[in-house]
């Protein structure tokens, strides 16, 4: 009797419950609804992933490999280029986190409260359905040293500001989170925005009442009710930022001198261009395992709370 | 939704999906054999090649192109290994040539390069760099020179000849410098950093240049350095375009005037004429003078390969078609497209500055070398143009970067001799 | 009223800071090959749009790698939204030991670099002859584009009251009708929202396209784009723009024609 109280429990799932015992016939239909899911993922995209796992227990021979246990791992640690990989893939989490979720905030937020935000918002969004090449191929313009951006600081008198955006490091790579910002902060203003449209006028009005005003009233009540919408956003930008690769391989192909690699870029740069798939697989793994720990480590609170 | 009815839609989805998109694989229509190369642009002139390939030898070309070039690296080291082996393919010479040849992925084009040598329709100077262990595994598809493009207007109104000593290519640049036009062209865009290099260190001293692609000489040997700091020089006078330039609009560059002198590849001929300069009206080219005068002349050589995989499906088709791609009648039409060199010596190009360049070449005799980038094992060469990137723009950096572009070579010289055994 | 003026200044200044690159774009794509100078303009100065077009079009074969492009978009998209959906109601709605097990087990696929996948999908594709076919990447894409569209799909239906299902459950229906007449209906707002985010996703694909696939009849519209540049590309950058801003109208027109469908579909309270 309680067991169906319990089921028929007007709470919504973020509550544990004792789990009843189920059919046979309910889990052969929970394996069907997975099964088209699970079978395509599990083939095309984790099953390459362990083959990679395997490769980078080998070595880099063209035809016949000999195994060579943690080798290509202790290289890559060794290798100073792999370092400043590690770091720059560091600075691209904090900033594809830190910039599109702060900007989209912030732009939800400002242009939700005033009539023409829709036109404003037309602005952002736009960058995040142009395709990767244009986005790259007019940065490139912008930011090369004889680029549109030099050019305008010299013709509005501001010559002293000119800077070789692309060739110092760590200036490239701030740049380039900056122009990867311009183009993923269109969708967290959409997904911010329609988090702050679902929250009930009522809540507002209420807060209103209460005396609760601008910054007050955001921090404590429009924010909370922003949660399910910011794990949403965090959880694709933190992915999203470590495996950034497109911008930055046409932009610099990595370089100068491989200074602005990410891990993502190394592994392409190992596998493809120096022919070295098993130090690349290792590049890969490594990355992979900063991936999933660092959503897991996100998510799970999230999905906790859910299951 | 009833549930037969949206199983039915899902089946006739599948059988949909399935049929559209089974391809056609990779046969070849017969009659033809497949060629993959990883320059779509050149389509049409290899069609043009193809017919007369066909008359000669009864077979054509099934072009396949794959567009992106590192992809495409993967793609035929990957095919070459199964059992759907492309026929032909286009591949770079020297050391990358070596690299599939050495490990038995080629087939042996020994015979027909002899044939051919007799007859005086391959240049013999140019056999090493197709070849792996003294024998030939590529036939050149071009032979394009490294030679200084330049605006013929700017020198004209400036006074200048096409220089011939160093001293004079010195004053030319200084010249048009105090014009406000950059005298000189250089990228270190990927891979690009590697065509200033190669110029100083081989019109330095050819054979140092030789050598130190051969792994028998020192990136930190005093002629290395003498040849960085001149650049260095260059680069401290303002000589150079920013390094981050992109070689695509150098052509546009060329044009309006912003640069007068252009080193690079003659392929890159019918690019700089689209950009609308006329050949050997607006624009005409040089052999980069040698620095010291009494040095060898020399010049620096790109020549991608036709190679046949071992395990071509048709493999005494492709075989009997290569035989005839050093025909007069087939490099001509090859020739007339492709505005660049072409490898047999008695075909001339039709077009002006590469008619000059090969009269040029043939008056002067220079030193053939290959192109830095094939010349030394490609692992090494991938690095070492990052390196000199990094010199590009540290330029007081010269001699960390050399240092590290030796260890660099000693390790990766050591791994190349390993690979085989 | 001072805080108000200070965010209008805001909102205005950042928008026209966003329209920089996209006016930059524009101006450059339109420039005649034979007026580009070889450093951008900010100002236009020449007009050859229409030539730029048509020789991107020609040059890069753009007319069946569009229609390769739409095949694959909306097929792979479609297909992988209704796989999702399947799959997040079987997470949140039925009854499991292990959901968060599930969860992850599909939710990883997103969690690789996309570079990880080339080498051994190559291999693979090429020895099962799906190399360069559309089957090939019509299944790569599906693959892909599940894991996010799982994602969406199963945070939105966690929001479904738990008596809606049990209710039909007592009634005696079976899971697949359950899924048909509660979840189906009321995911769909999300389910659009899902297939459009996809949809670009899979039209704006390059490296999957450029691996997998070389011929004009297979190769997805962002590789045709690819061939345009390049090491031996022949045309200008104003060629090359204004392929881009091509490539890129149908996502752009997509986007914001169903915008407001966006926007009151990504709720997630009902």
């Amino acid at each position: 009797m309680s067991a169906t109280l319990e089921r028929f429990s007007t709470r919504t799932p973020s509550t544990s419950r004792r789990k009843p015992r189920r059919p046979l016939r309910d889990r052969l239909a929970s394996i069907a609804f997975l099964l088209p899911a699970v079978v395509l993922v599990t083939l095309l995209l984790t099953a390459p992933f362990a083959d990679t796992v395997y490769r980078s227990f080998f070595d880099d021979r063209f035809v016949h490999q000999s195994f060579s246990g943690f080798a290509n791992y202790h290289r890559m640690f060794s290798d100073s280029a792999v370092l400043k990989s590690l770091l720059n893939t560091l600075f691209w989490l904090i900033g594809t986190v830190v910039l599109p979720i702060g900007l989209g905030l912030s732009i939800a937020v400002m242009t939700n409260a005033v009539k023409w935000g829709r036109i404003a918002r037309l602005a952002i969004v736009l960058p995040y359905a142009i395709s990767g090449a244009a986005v790259a191929v007019v940065w490139n313009f912008m930011l090369q040293s004889d680029g549109a951006i030099n050019s305008a600081l010299k013709s509005l008198g501001l010559s002293s500001l000119q800077h070789d955006w692309l060739l110092n490091w760590p200036l490239n790579t701030v740049v380039m989170i900056i122009a990867n910002a311009w183009q993923a902060t269109g969708v967290a203003v959409i997904l911010f925005l329609v988090g702050l449209q679902a929250i009930p006028p009522d809540t507002i009005e209420a807060s209103a009442l209460d005396g609760a005003y601008g910054w007050t009233r955001f921090r404590h009540v429009v924010f909370p009710q922003l949660r399910p919408v910011t794990v949403v956003i965090v959880g694709i930008s933190l992915v999203n930022g470590l495996k950034a690769f497109d911008l930055i391989w046409v932009l610099s192909q990595g370089g100068p001198a491989r200074s602005t690699e990410t891990l993502a870029l190394t592994m392409y740069w190992e596998t493809f261009v120096l022919q070295r798939p098993g130090s690349g697989a290792a590049v890969a793994v490594v990355l992979t395992i900063v991936v999933v720990a660092v959503s897991w480590f996100y998510l799970r609170r999230q999905l906790r709370a859910s299951y | 939704m009833k549930r037969r009815e949206f199983l039915a839609a899902l089946g006739a989805g599948g059988a949909g999906l399935l049929a559209a998109g089974c391809g056609k694989g990779l046969q070849s229509p017969p009659g033809e054999v497949s060629f993959y190369s990883d320059n779509p642009t050149w389509k049409s002139g290899f069609e043009d090649a193809s017919r007369q390939l066909r008359k000669a030898s009864g077979t054509g070309l099934d072009i396949l192109s794959v567009p992106t070039v590192t992809s495409y690296e993967q793609v035929i080291k990957a095919q070459l290994q199964t059992a759907k082996a492309p026929d032909l393919l286009k591949w770079w010479n020297g050391y990358r040539l070596q690299d599939l040849a050495r490990i038995g992925q080629l087939a042996d084009l020994t015979d027909i390069w002899q044939t051919a040598a007799g007859k005086g329709w391959i240049d013999p100077a140019i056999r090493a760099d197709c070849s792996y262990d003294n024998k030939v595994y590529g036939l050149p598809l071009h032979e394009s020179y490294y030679v200084v493009f330049y605006n013929k207007n700017i020198f004209a109104k400036h006074d200048l000849a096409p220089p011939t000593t160093w001293a004079e290519f010195m004053a030319a640049a200084a010249k048009v410098k105090k014009a406000g036009i950059t005298p000189f062209v250089s990228t270190q865009s990927y891979p690009w950093s590697f065509i200033w290099f190669e110029e100083m260190v081989s019109k330095l001293d050819v054979s140092f240049y030789q050598k130190l692609t051969a792994g028998k000489a020192s990136y930190t040997d005093p002629k290395a350095e003498h040849a960085m700091s001149l650049w260095q020089e260059m680069i401290g006078k303002g000589y150079f375009t920013s390094p981050d330039t992109d070689l695509t609009t150098v052509p546009a560059m060329m044009h309006s005037g912003a640069v007068a002198m252009y080193p690079c590849g003659t392929w890159n001929n019918a690019t700089i004429q689209q950009a609308g300069l006329k050949s050997g009206k607006d624009f005409d080219a040089f052999i980069m003078p040698t620095i010291e005068p009494n040095a060898t002349k020399s010049v620096i050589v790109e020549a991608a390969q036709f190679a046949m995989p071992a395990r071509a499906p048709h493999k005494k088709e492709a075989h009997d078609l290569l035989s005839h791609w050093l025909d007069p009648a087939v490099q001509k039409v090859w020739s007339a497209f492709l505005m660049d060199s072409a490898p047999n010596p008695t075909v001339i190009s039709p077009d002006p500055v590469i008619r000059n360049v090969q009269a040029l070449v043939k008056q002067t005799n220079p030193t053939r070398v290959n192109r830095y980038w094939e010349a030394s094992p490609p692992a090494l060469v991938e690095s070492n143009v990052q390196d000199l990137g990094d010199f590009m723009i540290h330029p007081e950096k010269a001699k960390s970067v050399l240092s590290r572009m030796q260890s660099r070579a000693e390790a990766e010289w050591s791994y190349w001799k390993q690979e085989v055994s | 009223m001072l805080g108000r003026t200070i965010r209008n200044i805001a909102v205005i200044v950042l928008s026209l800071l966003w329209l920089v690159p996209t006016y930059l774009l524009i101006v450059n794509g339109v420039s005649s090959v034979k007026g580009f100078t070889g450093t951008a303009h900010w100002l236009p100065t020449s007009f050859g749009f229409f030539d730029n077009v048509s020789t991107a079009w020609s040059v890069g074969s753009f007319g069946p790698a569009m229609l390769n492009s739409l095949i694959y978009a909306v097929v792979s998209g479609g297909l992988a939204v209704l796989v999702a959906s399947l799959a997040g109601f079987a997470v949140v709605a039925m009854p499991s030991r292990r959901p968060a097990f599930w969860f992850w087990v599909i939710y990883a696929g997103t969690l690789f670099p996309l570079q990880m996948f080339l080498r051994p999908l190559f291999s693979s594709y090429a020895k099962l002859n799906l190399y360069d076919t559309r089957l090939g990447l019509f299944i790569i894409y599906t693959a892909m584009c599940i894991p996010f569209a799982f994602f969406v799909m199963r945070n939105y239906l966690a929001a479904v009251p738990r008596e809606m299902v049990e209710a039909a459950r007592i009634d005696g229906a079976p899971w697949w009708r359950v899924f048909a007449s509660v979840h189906f209906p009321l995911g769909r707002p999300a389910m659009a929202a899902a297939f459009i985010f996809q949809f670009v996703w899979v039209w704006n694909d390059l490296l999957f396209g450029i691996t997998l696939s070389f011929s004009p009849g297979v190769r997805p519209l962002m590789a045709a784009l690819a061939g345009l540049q390049g090491n031996y590309s022949t045309v200008g950058p104003p060629v090359v723009l204004a392929g881009a801003l091509i490539v890129s109208l149908p996502t752009v027109i997509l986007f914001f024609a169903f915008q407001r469908l966006f926007v009151s579909s990504l709720r997630t309270n009902i």
